[in-house]
Formats: structure tokens, sequence, C-alpha cells
């Protein structure tokens, strides 16, 4: 498969779900950044549903290491 | 044929040690025994194991990348390429688990580089121009092993960085749970940070701060980061050596004396020692079990390890 082969421009993730099931040597540069675009896509909607609370973050969690009682 | 950590006048003493070893000698002597000197591994893959090593394989692969000039998803590209290798030679490719997967293994990587993308941490470069990731290190105690040389203490640092002008020795965790203020509290004390830092020490006088955990939860729909300061003062480091030479002799004691002893406070930690079924048996019969339940293997400090 060339790196032409595959289009992920709507980054599908069931699309993205195959590529997972694949050995790495047959993974093209082209599959390699759409799975960069889904993650970042993921991130963004995760980030988002943080904010909202949907996620129900813990309240000690994803603390600031420039809060920690530390000497620099 | 690789170095052995063993001493020749004494077989059964190692005189290079390392966190993972040692670590095991003082929670149970007769599973040191067991895992280290015999090589007793379970037959069930290690998960959390594999997927630690595939996460260090893509995270070591990217800050070298990056430091050769390489642009972010170029880097990122060969960094997934990496861990996914490693992965897919690994229980990872069939994992049972919902939250370490292939999936989750590149989720992680990505989503790490672009939430520290300008986090002001720099790694270190080396005299020869490479980034400081996956150095090896053998410190030489000031303890004479049976053979007439020093006693090593070894280990592997996944990266110096410099932060707000001091260095720092970053070692990445992965983890289920939540990383939080209790989950960095575990790491002091704690002797692989206090190793690390005694050796970064020793490699960099008087620049080196102490130990930064760079911690990921890793969930099936998410990965969230958080970093934890680990630091040593000088007495804590003095503390922390004098510590391990007691330790170290105490091996030497058990090695002349061929006899490690079990360590029953340990059976019930951590969900239960491996090797909890095989010493509950008659010390007779339990040769034939470990046969049957485990396999064998050799692990030694010594084996270097990146590019």
């Amino acid at each position: 498969m060339t790196d032409k082969a595959v289009s992920f421009d709507d980054v599908d993730p069931k699309a993205i779900q195959q590529l997972f099931d694949k050995n790495p040597l047959e993974i093209t540069d082209a599959e390699l950044h759409a799975i960069i675009k889904f993650n970042r896509q993921e991130r963004a909607r995760f980030m988002a549903e943080e904010s909202k609370g949907k996620k129900g973050r813990p309240a000690s969690a994803n603390i600031d290491y420039t809060q920690l009682d530390i000497e620099l | 044929m690789s170095e052995s950590p063993y001493c020749t006048s004494v077989p059964k003493l190692q005189y290079a040690w390392d966190n993972t070893t040692l670590s095991m000698f003082k929670t149970c002597p007769r599973k040191y025994e067991l895992a280290q000197l015999e090589g007793w591994i379970s037959k069930h893959p290690a998960l959390p194991l594999d997927f630690g090593i595939a996460l260090h394989d893509g995270m070591e692969k990217l800050q070298r990348l990056l430091i050769e000039g390489r642009n972010r998803d170029e880097a990122l590209v060969e960094a997934m390429r990496k861990a996914w290798t490693s992965a897919w030679n690994s229980s990872i490719k069939t994992s049972p688990e919902n939250n370490r997967t292939i999936k989750t293994l590149l989720r992680t990587i990505c989503w790490h580089a672009d939430q520290y993308v300008s986090d002001g941490m720099e790694t270190v470069r080396l005299d020869n121009g490479k980034a400081a990731v996956e150095l090896s290190f053998r410190l030489e105690l000031p303890l004479e092993n049976p053979d007439g040389g020093a006693y090593l203490y070894c280990g592997h640092i996944d990266r110096l960085a410099v932060y707000q002008g001091a260095i720092f020795v970053v070692d990445y965790k992965h983890t289920a749970r939540a990383v939080d203020t209790q989950y960095f509290a575990k790491y002091t004390p704690d002797g692989q940070m206090s190793g690390y830092t005694l050796a970064a020490k020793t490699v960099v006088p008087g620049k080196v701060q102490g130990c930064l955990v760079d911690a990921a939860q890793v969930g099936v729909t998410f990965s969230r980061f958080a970093r934890g300061f680990a630091n040593r003062s000088e007495g804590q480091l003095d503390e922390f050596l004098r510590d391990t030479i007691e330790w170290i002799k105490y091996a030497e004691h058990c090695a002349r004396q061929q006899y490690w002893p079990m360590n029953t406070e340990s059976c019930d930690k951590y969900g239960g020692c491996i090797f909890r079924q095989i010493c509950s048996k008659d010390p007779a019969v339990r040769r034939t079990f470990l046969q049957a339940e485990f396999n064998q293997r050799v692990w030694n400090p010594l084996q270097s390890r990146g590019e």
C-alpha cells in the first residue's frame, strides 16, 4: 500500500480503528498522520467535555506541578 | 555474550545491582531467589510492564528526533511507529484490557506531545550532540565485593531535562488510577528516584535538583497527564547510599549462607506475591510446581539501553 492509497480527510473513527489491527511494518506515514489527526480531534473533544465537567474529573487530578510545595 | 552481574567467587551474589533487583530483595529474599537468581517468571504476560516498555520506546524516540530538529508531527510519526512495533511483539497485541491497547498507547504519546509542546522543559544535549534520553548508568559504591572490585548500582534514566535553570531526571510512568497528590506521594521515599538522583548528581555535579515524575493516567477513552517532583536533599541521598550498602551486605550474607529467607509480611502486598502458591506448598514439592506454572528468563542490570 502506498501513502496515497488511503485518504483520511474526514478521519473516520471506524477506519482508524481498523488500522490498529495492522502490522506496524505495513502502516504508512499517511495512516500515522491520520491517527495523529484523529487523536487531536479526540483530545479536543475530551478537553471540551472536561471543561463542562462531563467526565467527572476528580478534584485532585491534573495538578499543576508549579503549585506543589517544591524548591526550584 | 553479556557481562555477568554475579561475583565469580560467590556465584549467587550480585556485584551489579539495580532498583528492580534490590527492591525485590528488600520485599522478600525468597522472592528474589526465585525470580532473580533462578529466573522464574509468570507464564501470564505482564501487560502493564509491556505497555510501559512500549510507551518508553515511543517517548524516547520522540525526544531524540525533536532534539535533532525534526518537526513535531514527523517525530510523532516515527515515535508512534516505534511504540507500535514494540507493542506488536508483546502482550499488548492481544490485550484483554480496554485501557492498555495499541490505540490507547498511540493516543497517550500523541496527547502527551500536544499537552507539553511548550512546557519550558528542554532535554539536555550530551557532549556528543545526542539527546540525554535512555541513559544507562553504573555507579561504583563504596563497598568492596568478594572478587575485589566495587559493588555497582546500575539503572536507566529516561530523560535529563532542564527546567527553570535546574536539571531534573524525568521518569515516565503510566497508571490506570488518577495521577493526583496521593499518586506522587509514593515516590518519596522511593529507592528508584533516590538512585536516579544520586546517579545524575554524580554525572552533572551541583546542577541536578531531583526527579520529575511525568505520569500518564491511561483510561479507555482518555489519557490524562500530571507531573510531580521527587526532590532529594544531600542528607537523604547519604541515607539512601548507606541503606543500599547495608542491604547489599545482607544480600552477601544470604549468598554466603546459600539461604534467602521468606518474608511472610510481603506475601499479601500489591495484590499478592506471584510465588505465594509456590511458597504455600511443602519445600520438597515446590520445584515441580515451579516448573509446571512458571517460565524462566534472565534479568541483567548491566544490560544497556538506548540507541
